[in-house]
C-alpha cells in the first residue's frame, strides 16, 4: 500500500445532526504535496476538513455517505478512540488563527511541554518544545518559551500553533484558514513557512480558503467546492488560468485579484445553494448563464485529462478559459 | 475639477497623551467623485484616520475641514454634518437589529433630512432598489438579511444622508467574493451616476487597485506614499509598500529592519 495517497475522499458526504452539509467531495493528496480546498461560506470546505482529521464527533456529525481513505486505510466509520490515537501524530490540524487556540493562563512553553508527552516523547520535552519553536522560525525560542499567549502577536502566536501541530510529525497537516486573521506581511510569512515545513519533511498538506490569491501562493493542486461538493479539481495554473467549470470562472471574475481593472466585477446572480434543500441536479445550475435542460440531472466530476476534473454537463460547449 | 469637500491638514491623532500617537501628520484631500484608497497593516492608523474624517474623534493637531468648516464647529442639525457619512466594516453591528431595512433608512431620512413619515417609506424603497436590494428584503430585519444584504441596506442609508463622500472602512472584508463583487460595483455605479466622492480604507490592495484613483500607504501612524494608484501599485517607491505588494524579498527584509 506504499503507492496509496496520504489522504483520499471518494463520494465523501458528512452530515451534521441530519443535515447533509457536504455531498460528494473527491480529492487526493500525497506525500510532499499540497491541496487547497476552495469555496465560499457555506460551500462545505470546513466540515471537509474536520473530517480528515476526525473532528466531525464533536460537531454532532458524521461520515454519512462513500468513503475516507489514509494511506489507502478506510477510516470513515471511525469511533472517536481510533481517531483519538491517530490525531496529533498521523494527522493534526492548524486552526485559524485565534487568541482562542492556547490556553490564555498557560504559558506557552507548559502547553508545548504537555503536547509533546502526550504524544509519548516524556524525555527531553523541553528540548523538543524550543527545537519545534526554531523550525517555524521564532527568534528567540527560549523567550517564546517562557510567555503567555497574550504576550506574543497574532503572527507568532499561530507559529506556535504550526510548531504544536507538527510535534507529531504527522503526514497529514490539515489547514483551516490559518492566515485569514493575520496581516498581509504576516501572511505570507506563514504560507512560506507551512510550504518550507511540508516540503522539508514531505508530509501532506490540504489547506482551506476562500482567498484565491493564497491558492496560487501555496498549492499544488486546488479543490473548489459549491453546495457541498467538489465541482473542479485539477493543478492550479490550469484551474486559476483556464477554468473548465462555470462557478470557478465566475469566482474568478469577481475576485478583484484576478478580473480586469476598472471594469464592473462579475456578479453570480441569485443566492448560494442553501443545505436545507439542496437544489436538484446540478447545484450551480440555478444561477448558471450556461444552464440548459440537461443540467436537471445530477453533475458528476468528469475527468478532463491532464488530471483534471470538473463538475459540469456542459463544459465542452462552453469551452475552456476566463 | 470640483473643489475638495474633505481636507485633512497635517492632523496628529493622540488616544492619550503619553502614548505614541495613533496618526501623525495625515493629509488627505478628497471631492465629490474621487476615490481615494487608505491602505496599511493592522495599528497603521488607517482605522483611526478614517473616524477623525468623519468626526467621530477629534484630531490632537491640525485640522478636518467639511466644505470649509472644521468638524468642531460643526452641530448635529448643520447641513455640513450630512455631507460625509461612513460606512463600517461589520453591517451587523451598525444596523439597529429590531428595525426592517426600510425603517433603517426611512429613521435616517427623517431624522437627518427631516423628511415626513409616509413619505420616508417611500423613499427608502427608493433608496434600498437603487442599492439593488432585493425587494423582497424591505421587510426583513438584519438577521434574516445575507451579509452582502445588509451592507446594501448600511449604503442605503448613508446615502439617505444625501453625502458627496463616503468614509468606507473594510466595507467588504467580512464578505464572501462574490458579495464583495456586488458591493464593489454599486460603489462604483454610485461615484459614476451620482458623482459620490469614496475614501476606502482597506487592507486587501487588490480591492483598492481595483476601485481607487489614488491612494495613501500609512504604516505605524504615518502615510509613507501616496499618489496615483496605478503608479503606486505598478511602481511602488517605499519599500514598505513593495512589501505589501510582496514584490521584493530584499525590499521586504529592509522595511522589516526600520
Amino acid at each position: 500500500m506504499t503507492d496509496a495517497p496520504v489522504l483520499a475522499a471518494e463520494r465523501l458526504a458528512v452530515s451534521i445532526r441530519g443535515m447533509e452539509l457536504v455531498s460528494r467531495v473527491d480529492v487526493e493528496v500525497g506525500a510532499g504535496q499540497c491541496l487547497a480546498i476552495a469555496g465560499e461560506s457555506g460551500s462545505g470546505k470546513t466540515v471537509t476538513c474536520r473530517s480528515f482529521v476526525g473532528l466531525l464527533g464533536r460537531l454532532g456529525g458524521e461520515v454519512s455517505g462513500g468513503r475516507l481513505l489514509l494511506g489507502g486505510e478506510d477510516v470513515s466509520r471511525d469511533d472517536e478512540r481510533a481517531w483519538r490515537s491517530r490525531r496529533g501524530r498521523a494527522v493534526a490540524l492548524v486552526p485559524q488563527a485565534s487568541l482562542a487556540s492556547l490556553n490564555p493562563v498557560v504559558r506557552v512553553g507548559s502547553q508545548m511541554v504537555e503536547t509533546i508527552r502526550a504524544l509519548g516523547g516524556a524525555r527531553a520535552a523541553r528540548g523538543r518544545a524550543l527545537e519545534l519553536l526554531e523550525q517555524v522560525r521564532l527568534d528567540d525560542p527560549e523567550r517564546v518559551f517562557r510567555s503567555y499567549p497574550h504576550q506574543l502577536s497574532g503572527g507568532m502566536r499561530q507559529r506556535v500553533m504550526i510548531a504544536l501541530s507538527i510535534a507529531g510529525r504527522p503526514r497529514l497537516l490539515v489547514a483551516d484558514e490559518p492566515t485569514t486573521a493575520l496581516d498581509v506581511t504576516v501572511q505570507r510569512q506563514i504560507l512560506a513557512l507551512l510550504r518550507d515545513l511540508q516540503r522539508a519533511s514531505g508530509m501532506a498538506l490540504v489547506f482551506v480558503t476562500h482567498d484565491l490569491s493564497v491558492v496560487r501562493e501555496i498549492a499544488d493542486r486546488v479543490a473548489v467546492m459549491y453546495a457541498g461538493e467538489t465541482i473542479e479539481t485539477g493543478p492550479v495554473a490550469d484551474v486559476l488560468q483556464r477554468p473548465l467549470h462555470p462557478y470557478t470562472r465566475a469566482l474568478l471574475a469577481a475576485d478583484p485579484t484576478t478580473a480586469p481593472r476598472g471594469r464592473p466585477l462579475s456578479e453570480v446572480p441569485g443566492k448560494p445553494a442553501d443545505p436545507r434543500s439542496w437544489p436538484a441536479g446540478c447545484r450551480f445550475q440555478p444561477r448558471c448563464e450556461h444552464a440548459r435542460e440537461e443540467c436537471a440531472a445530477p453533475a458528476p466530476l468528469r475527468s478532463f485529462g491532464g488530471s483534471r476534473a470538473a463538475a459540469c454537463h456542459r463544459v465542452e460547449q462552453i469551452g475552456e478559459g476566463r | 475639477m470640483s473643489a475638495p469637500v474633505l481636507v485633512a491638514e497635517q492632523v496628529t491623532i493622540r488616544y492619550r497623551g503619553d502614548a505614541p500617537p495613533a496618526v501623525v501628520d495625515g493629509s488627505i484631500s478628497v471631492a465629490a467623485g474621487e476615490t481615494v484608497g487608505i491602505v496599511g497593516e493592522s495599528g497603521s492608523g488607517k482605522s483611526t484616520f478614517a473616524k477623525a474624517l468623519v468626526g467621530l474623534i477629534e484630531p490632537s493637531e491640525g485640522a478636518i475641514r467639511v466644505a470649509g468648516r472644521p468638524w468642531r464647529e460643526v452641530r448635529r442639525r448643520d447641513p455640513e454634518r450630512r455631507r460625509v457619512q461612513m460606512i463600517f466594516q461589520d453591517p451587523y453591528a451598525a444596523l439597529n437589529p429590531r428595525l426592517t431595512a426600510r425603517r433603517s433608512v426611512a429613521e435616517a431620512l427623517s431624522v437627518v433630512r427631516g423628511v415626513p413619515g409616509a413619505e420616508a417609506d417611500e423613499q427608502a424603497d427608493e433608496l434600498l432598489a437603487s442599492v439593488g436590494l432585493d425587494a423582497r428584503a424591505v421587510d426583513l430585519r438584519p438577521r434574516a438579511l445575507s451579509g452582502g444584504q445588509r451592507q446594501r441596506v448600511v449604503i442605503a442609508r448613508a446615502l439617505a444622508c444625501d453625502p458627496d463622500i463616503v468614509v468606507a472602512d473594510e466595507p467588504t472584508s467580512s464578505l464572501d467574493v462574490s458579495a464583495q463583487a456586488q458591493v464593489l460595483n454599486l460603489l462604483a455605479r454610485l461615484r459614476a451616476e451620482r458623482g459620490l466622492g469614496i475614501v476606502l480604507i482597506s487592507h486587501d490592495l487588490a480591492v483598492v487597485r481595483h476601485i481607487t484613483d489614488e491612494v495613501l500607504v500609512m504604516r505605524s501612524g504615518r502615510i509613507v506614499e501616496s499618489g496615483p494608484t496605478e503608479a503606486v501599485m505598478s511602481a511602488p517607491s517605499h519599500p514598505y509598500t513593495a512589501t505589501l505588494l510582496g514584490r521584493d524579498a530584499g525590499a521586504a527584509a529592509e522595511a522589516a529592519a526600520e
